[in-house]
């Protein structure tokens, strides 16, 4: 695997995580 | 007297002479940088700096949540007997910040060139474009100061100095930072082709000039 593919494959980790914490935090703010 | 009955033997080569690649490296830092077919090459300075980038968008976006919710349950906003905030200046402020993102772009493209004395120049504007941006916004904030709007103000004050606060503490930061590598290009650094630490400076600093928009359309504007 090249470090770009690696990268990418980091990046889109980073994404899902950042995505979810988004998510959540707008369905507790509702609930809030 | 011993005599010899076989010849020594020879080293032979295993790959038949063919010099074997270099291992990859995956630094990033290095001069090689050939793009891929339809998309930029995505090397560990970009991730690193999106990491960092990330991590502040969920601050700021926090910060800015607060805001608005204080903003949004007050009865009148902004309080009676507070005063208001410097639109005109803090517009042609904005206007001084986006301009230091275009000398950074014009230092970036100095770089593919090779062009180091452009480079130190245009980071050197863009340095200046952002200590003019806090010196203007300092002067507000010492006029603000005296006209009653304080931290401990209330909401309005509280929020404002935060949020605004933060964001012209990443302006220091951003420009300590392009001060620094002003010094490196200066000393050619960068002339050998690692450019790592200076394209990471550079995202930074278009991070914190891209944000400074949407803090002034949210605080200023809206």
């Amino acid at each position: 695997m090249t470090s770009d593919a690696r990268n990418r494959q980091t990046l889109r980790a980073l994404l899902t995580i950042i995505s979810a914490l988004v998510v959540s935090a707008f369905l507790i703010g509702i609930r809030w | 007297m011993t005599t010899l009955t076989e010849t020594p033997p020879v080293a032979r080569p295993a790959n038949g002479g063919r010099i074997p690649p270099l291992p990859p490296t995956g630094g990033g830092d290095g001069p090689e940088r050939e793009p891929g077919p339809g998309r930029p090459r995505l090397d560990n300075i970009r991730v690193a700096m999106l990491f960092l980038i990330c991590g502040e968008i969920m601050f700021f976006g926090g910060l800015v949540s607060a805001y608005l919710v204080l903003r949004v349950t007050a009865a009148m906003w902004p309080p009676p007997l507070q005063p208001r905030l410097p639109v005109g200046v803090t517009g042609v402020n904005t206007l001084v910040l986006l301009a230091s993102s275009v000398a950074m772009l014009a230092a970036s493209r100095a770089t593919e060139r090779d062009d180091t004395p452009g480079l130190v120049r245009r980071l050197l504007i863009a340095a200046s474009l952002g200590t003019v941006f806090l010196i203007v916004q300092g002067y507000e904030w010492v006029r603000l100061v005296s006209f009653g709007l304080t931290v401990s103000a209330g909401a309005y004050g509280g929020t404002f100095y935060t949020l605004i606060g933060t964001h012209a503490a990443h302006v220091i930061a951003a420009v300590l930072w392009a001060g620094i590598t002003v010094l490196l290009a200066a000393r050619g650094r960068f002339a050998d082709g690692r450019t790592g630490a200076l394209r990471a400076c550079m995202i930074y600093w278009h991070f914190v000039v891209l944000l400074w928009p949407i803090l002034y359309v949210l605080v200023y504007l809206v």
